[in-house]
């Protein structure tokens, strides 16, 4: 049988457990370190699909302010980080707008909506 | 000049100010203002649009403009006074506050009490003297945060990092998402400063390289940054030259700490904590000066938002106590932070209620024992790092019957080093 152990920091919060994490044929089978139930998650994830937020920002037109902070509503899959970055270029909405306002309802086909993460109100002039 | 007189002030609108005034108010202050010399609430969370804020205080994970937006909205609903582009010039030991905004022009507020919220300021090159020559193309790392954020432009296309603070992690990785190459991060203490987790995410998702004990020999270039010098450091942390190599970067970001932004508190002569380089508080976050109370970044630098919320939730408390009270119980017993230990805060309590400490570690440590007072209560501690606050509440009962000053400890395991 071939057993591996992984060493891996756990990133669902600020305390950042070192997490170990067996795995014998591709499968995990064994996961310490955790400090909570979110870190067990984690190392599962990280091993099966790892995902992230991703926080950017867009154009904003008419806005108080000329870029509008964004975040995709739940972690997205690594792999995709690259071409969602790439559609956020693209993109551009018009102020006012609301903090949670949906943006873009699936994210380059991960199921994942974009939201806006601050109001802004339309600029007087 | 127009002369106000005011039961409450706080100097500064970030999540310190905030968090103080809502506190405030809730516990029956009306005639209180925020001063903000922004044109807008929420400090510096604005321009932090990463999330991680928030777990501990919401219990759930939010970005830094929806943590301020809910305190800014906090604020709106319950119609506590502010002025936005306020700018406080003057604090003098007898709660007088001058500050000078567009529409009043210079105004003077006689307060009874007045609550310390300015936040910290980055350290700059000339705070760690790089040498070098001194082109363009060498920001701090919350200034690059503000260009890219806020003003949506790209400081540079290849980018080497100055510390390993979170600042500059998270724009390691905010500046690889926006398409620059972040070629390293330098940084000259054996371990990194900022949290582990942001190593995880920010740098090891990216294939950043980490520099540990190396630090910027010089920097390159005459108009613009043309790349660095980097050497690894000995023991006394001097650059060991002939390990030099160097770097092609058109940008050097810095980030090298913080400081407490303290000079209105030093101009009132509020007595201030050199390792900290915030003021010497008591129990109830009051300052050397009675009814001048501290909270937030500008009474240590804190590495979570959700702790200077908590600290500041209980400065707006005291605050508003003292107001009602004209006076808070003495605090006469010291604290102390011994042995491996950099500082800890409140300086001085009381003995006569629960406290909350928060400390912090001069070096990592693993299986460490944290010890307070003559074993008044120990805590096993798996790891200890400087970059992650300590904070501890030691109950009513464990300081009636203290003697002498309350010293905090970390001690090293036994057997290994």
């Amino acid at each position: 049988m071939n057993t591996k152990t992984k060493k891996i920091t756990c990133i669902s919060c600020p305390f950042g457990c070192t997490l170990e994490l067996v795995c014998q044929n591709k499968e995990l089978t064994k996961i310490s370190g955790n400090k909570c139930q979110r870190g067990h998650i984690y190392a599962k994830n990280e091993f099966y699909n790892p995902k992230r937020m991703l926080t950017s920002t867009i154009k904003l037109i008419d806005g108080t302010i000329f870029q509008l902070p964004v975040r995709t509503k739940e972690p997205i899959p690594k792999g995709k980080i690259k071409e969602a970055m790439l559609a956020l270029k693209t993109l551009s909405t018009k102020a006012p707008i609301q903090t949670g306002t949906v943006l873009v309802p699936d994210l380059v086909e991960t199921g994942v909506a974009l939201i806006a993460t601050r109001s802004v109100k339309k600029s007087d002039t | 000049m127009l002369k106000w007189q005011k039961e409450m002030v706080i100097i500064g609108g970030g999540p310190a100010g905030l968090a103080a005034a809502i506190a405030a108010w809730d516990s029956g202050v009306k005639d209180l203002l925020i001063l903000e010399r922004h044109h807008e609430l929420g400090g510096i969370l604005n321009q932090c649009i990463h999330n991680g804020f928030g777990l501990h205080y919401f219990k759930e994970e939010l970005t830094g403009p929806e943590y301020a937006e809910r305190f800014a909205q906090e604020i709106e609903a319950k119609k506590i006074p502010f002025l936005t582009d306020a700018m406080v010039i003057r604090l003098s030991p007898d709660k007088k506050i001058l500050f000078a905004c567009e529409n009043l022009g210079v105004v003077e507020i006689t307060a009874q009490a007045i609550i310390l919220a300015m936040g910290c300021r980055e350290r700059t090159r000339a705070a760690i003297s790089i040498p070098g020559t001194r082109p363009a193309g060498v920001f701090t790392a919350g200034t690059v945060q503000n260009m890219v954020n806020i003003e949506g432009l790209l400081p540079g296309k290849e980018i080497v990092i100055v510390g390993s603070g979170d600042i500059g992690l998270i724009m390691a990785r905010r500046l690889t998402l926006e398409g620059a190459k972040v070629q390293a991060v330098v940084e000259i203490m054996p371990y990194p400063g900022g949290l582990t987790r942001n190593i995880a995410q920010c740098l090891e998702d990216f294939d950043i390289p980490l520099y540990l004990s190396h630090s910027i020999a010089e920097i390159r270039g005459k108009d613009r940054v043309c790349g660095v010098l980097v050497a690894p450091v000995d023991e006394n942390m001097q650059p060991i030259l002939s390990k030099a190599f160097p770097l092609d970067c058109d940008t050097l970001v810095l980030s090298v700490g913080l400081i407490p932004e303290n000079e209105l508190s030093q101009e009132a002569e509020v007595e201030i904590d050199k390792i900290t380089n915030g003021p010497v508080v008591n129990e109830f976050l009051e300052t050397s000066i009675p009814g001048i109370f501290a909270c937030g970044n500008v009474l240590q630098v804190h590495d979570l938002v959700d702790n200077v919320t908590r600290e500041s939730y209980k400065a707006g408390k005291m605050a508003a106590k003292y107001i009602k009270e004209h006076s808070l119980p003495l605090c006469q017993t010291h604290t102390k932070a011994l042995d491996n230990l950099r500082y800890v805060v409140p300086h001085l309590i009381s003995k006569k209620a629960e406290v909350e400490f928060f400390l912090r570690a001069s070096k990592p440590l693993k299986n460490a024992t944290f010890v307070v007072g003559n074993n008044l209560l120990t805590k096993k501690m798996r790891e200890a790092k400087p970059g992650e606050m300590i904070s501890i509440t030691i109950p009513k009962e464990k300081l009636t019957s203290l003697e002498g000053p309350l010293e905090f400890r970390l001690l090293e395991a036994n057997a290994t080093k």
